[in-house]
């Protein structure tokens, strides 16, 4: 993509091809399709609940469960991201200077500008100068030397194969094998070594166990200084197994869980180094993430959504949509995230889902308020869409006139109505008062009759005289929203009729 | 979010394409599936594309160019693009702000009738791609499905001397600048 200068072409076409089509980021946790398609995995779960087919070729697919994780892919990203954080501006530099540099001798005259400019092209088919040079330019920007005197005989990008390493134990062993010692210089957390004490393992080194073979760096060649040695013993022993169910291997002499030991013994204590690296991920993280089934929401009544997503400690308020909106976007989320190499917390995923959730209240606000904007419909408004209206406003004015004040005169009426009641009730109140001194009163027939004529008023029974209150009191608060409707309703009349108008030759399906 | 992101970047992309447009030519295509707007005209039918306002990237507007030769020659073409939140899995709303005569674009509205809008829409298509998608749709009308019936009819009808002339006049009328 553009970020690369023109001179560096296939790194741009590079770049292009390692993005997902999708959200065009660089992929992250790369799931291929059948059709060997890859995208991002969060993108494309998020793609397969609007639509089951692939984006780039619109294979039909069955299911999420055809995704298959693209390690290489994922691999090459992280490589290629490297790349690109350590070696391109060193490069853009390095061509800068020598176009100056060109520009500098064509202008001194002794030879002409398309002899400084075939230099420059040749020097970039060739990369093996560029890539040294950009070492130095990294070495000179102050970054740790850690690649001391075998610079020139690594490969340009030598961390970022170890980064690539550091998660394939299988590959670590090889490695151990035949390249130890450069394994030392760069990475000493990184030895495969014994943590029992050496005198221990001298005792034992007779008997036909692999030890050397496994680690060949702690008996034949000299242990490296400095601070490399200490840490790197803690760590092994923190990486062995420990507790009960962890015993000695009788060859070798390490602890092995006990359950492993067979299968440690026959790989001829090769598989112990995979043991050993195997164990943390296993102990020290909670026991391994499965994935979330998807749910066939419909069935579920929402106490049971609710006790779903109380289970993964998510909010439980909300409507039923937002339950269901949250609780898809958690399981989409959650499995994407263990598609990838290091997988998040829950924690930083539900801070995640809450990230998300705020984004959707905003977006929706927003959405509403761009929507109540009267120009933004379906359409704007063309002038004599406007013309129409207006139009249509001034023929009716006084019909609307007319109707906005029968409302108003109707809804004074109640409000006058109900204060006579409340006064009423007051009245009555007294009276039951007195009343109650007299004896009960039969309800009075005519009372009633008294209060629809609505002329002076009668004491009557407060029962009667409270249901009138709240009678009155219904009626008034159902005048209050009839104003508003009816506003809407011309409003939507003077719409209607301008879409009519507008559009009598509108026609036919799209 | 990441709706905002990928606009973001396709933003960038169609700057760099303004840019590389007038001096090379060939530049910034979209390597979508749109290769048939690449072939069908020499010029790049996408002359315009960029965010409506400022502060919005959400709202854009895109302006094509009729294909020499066909009857909308000549004309440029105003396209309001409305981007869902949801953007790249969502398809965007595309209309035409010019008027324009056309068997799948609604006379009044600008409504567009393509189902790549609508149902065909994939996440790997941009904003970019979706306007070259319009621009063909100009030049390739499916009568079948007409927003305009009149000029659907004439299409159908196979009076195509008929339907060129009414769509110049519209473009002459309404898109000439």
């Amino acid at each position: 993509m553009g970020d690369w200068p023109h001179e560096l072409v296939p790194f741009a076409a590079m770049d292009e091809s390692l993005r997902c089509a999708i959200c065009k980021e660089l992929l992250s946790a790369a799931m291929a399709l059948p059709c060997v398609h890859s995208f991002c995995s969060l993108c494309i779960r998020r793609h397969f609940q609007r639509k089951l087919q692939c984006p780039s070729c619109r294979t039909p697919v069955q299911g999420v469960h055809v995704l298959k994780n693209n390690r290489l892919l994922d691999d090459l990203v992280a490589q290629f991201r490297a790349i690109r954080d350590h070696f391109r501006q060193p490069l853009i530099d390095l061509l800068a200077q020598r176009a100056a540099a060109a520009a500098a001798s064509a202008a001194s005259a002794t030879s002409p500008g398309a002899d400084g400019r075939k230099n420059l092209d040749g020097n970039l088919d060739d990369p093996n100068p560029l890539a040294s040079q950009g070492a130095d330019a990294d070495a000179a920007s102050g970054r740790p030397a850690v690649r001391s005197s075998k610079r020139r005989r690594t490969s340009a990008a030598p961390t970022h194969s170890q980064d690539a390493r550091l998660h394939d134990p299988a590959l670590d062993a090889d490695i151990a094998d035949n390249d130890s010692d450069s394994e030392f210089e760069d990475k000493p957390v990184k030895v495969l070594r014994p943590a029992r004490p050496r005198r221990q393992q001298h005792s034992r080194i007779d008997q036909p166990g692999a030890s050397s073979m496994i680690s060949p760096s702690s008996s034949s060649s000299p242990l490296p200084p400095g601070p490399a040695t200490p840490l790197s013993a803690d760590r092994m022993l923190e990486l062995q197994p420990q507790g009960d169910d962890a015993v000695d291997c009788p060859i070798c002499a390490k602890r092995v869980l006990a359950k492993r030991l067979n299968a440690h013994l026959d790989n001829q204590c090769r598989s112990d180094v995979l043991a050993v690296l195997a164990v943390p991920s296993q102990t020290d993280t909670q026991p391994r993430r499965q994935p979330k089934p998807s749910v066939a929401y419909s069935i579920l009544s929402d106490a049971k959504i609710r006790r779903k997503l109380e289970e993964d400690g998510l909010p439980t308020t909300g409507t039923r949509a937002a339950l269901i909106r949250r609780h898809t976007e958690w399981t989409t989320l959650f499995n994407a995230n263990l598609d990838s190499h290091a997988p998040r917390s829950d924690d930083a995923l539900r801070a995640a889902l809450a990230a998300w959730e705020r984004a959707q209240a905003e977006d929706t606000k927003a959405v509403q308020a761009s929507s109540f904007r009267p120009s933004t419909g379906s359409h704007d408004a063309t002038p004599e869409d406007t013309m129409l209206v207006q139009s249509h406003v001034a023929k009716y004015a006084e019909e609307f006139e007319m109707l906005i004040q029968q409302i108003r005169d109707r809804k004074a009426r109640r409000l006058r109505e109900q204060a006579e009641a409340a006064a009423a009730g007051q009245a009555s109140a007294s009276e039951l008062g007195a009343s109650m001194a007299t004896g009960p009163i039969a309800s009075t027939p005519d009372a009633d009759g008294a209060e629809l004529v609505g002329g002076g008023f009668q004491p009557e029974d407060a029962s009667l005289s409270s249901m009138a209150g709240g009678l009155a009191d219904d009626t008034s608060s159902r005048a209050l929203p009839c104003l508003d409707e009816l506003e809407l309703a011309n409003s939507l009349l003077a719409q209607s009729d301008v879409t009519n108008a507008a559009a009598p030759d509108l026609s036919g399906p799209e | 979010m990441s709706a905002a992101r990928r606009l973001l970047k396709e933003l960038g992309e169609a700057r760099r394409a303004a840019a590389s447009q007038p001096g090379g030519g060939s530049g910034g295509a979209d390597s979508g599936p749109d290769a048939a707007g690449k072939s069908q005209a020499p010029a790049q039918p996408l002359v315009h594309l960029e965010p409506a306002g400022e502060e919005d990237l959400f709202h854009w507007r895109a302006v094509i160019a009729g294909a020499s030769g066909s009857p909308y020659a000549g004309g440029r073409f105003e396209l309001a693009i409305e981007v869902p939140r949801d953007y790249p899995i969502a398809p965007p709303a595309m209309r035409f702000v010019t008027k324009v005569c056309h068997p799948n674009v609604h006379l009044k509205t600008g409504e567009i009738c393509l189902d790549l809008l609508k149902s065909a829409w994939s996440p790997a298509w941009t904003l970019q791609s979706a306007c070259l998608a319009v621009a063909v749709l100009l030049t390739s009308p499916e009568p079948d499905s007409p927003l305009n019936c009149d000029a659907a009819n004439l299409l159908r009808a196979g009076d195509l001397r008929g339907y060129n002339s009414l769509v110049s006049m519209y473009t002459s009328l309404y898109a000439t600048p």
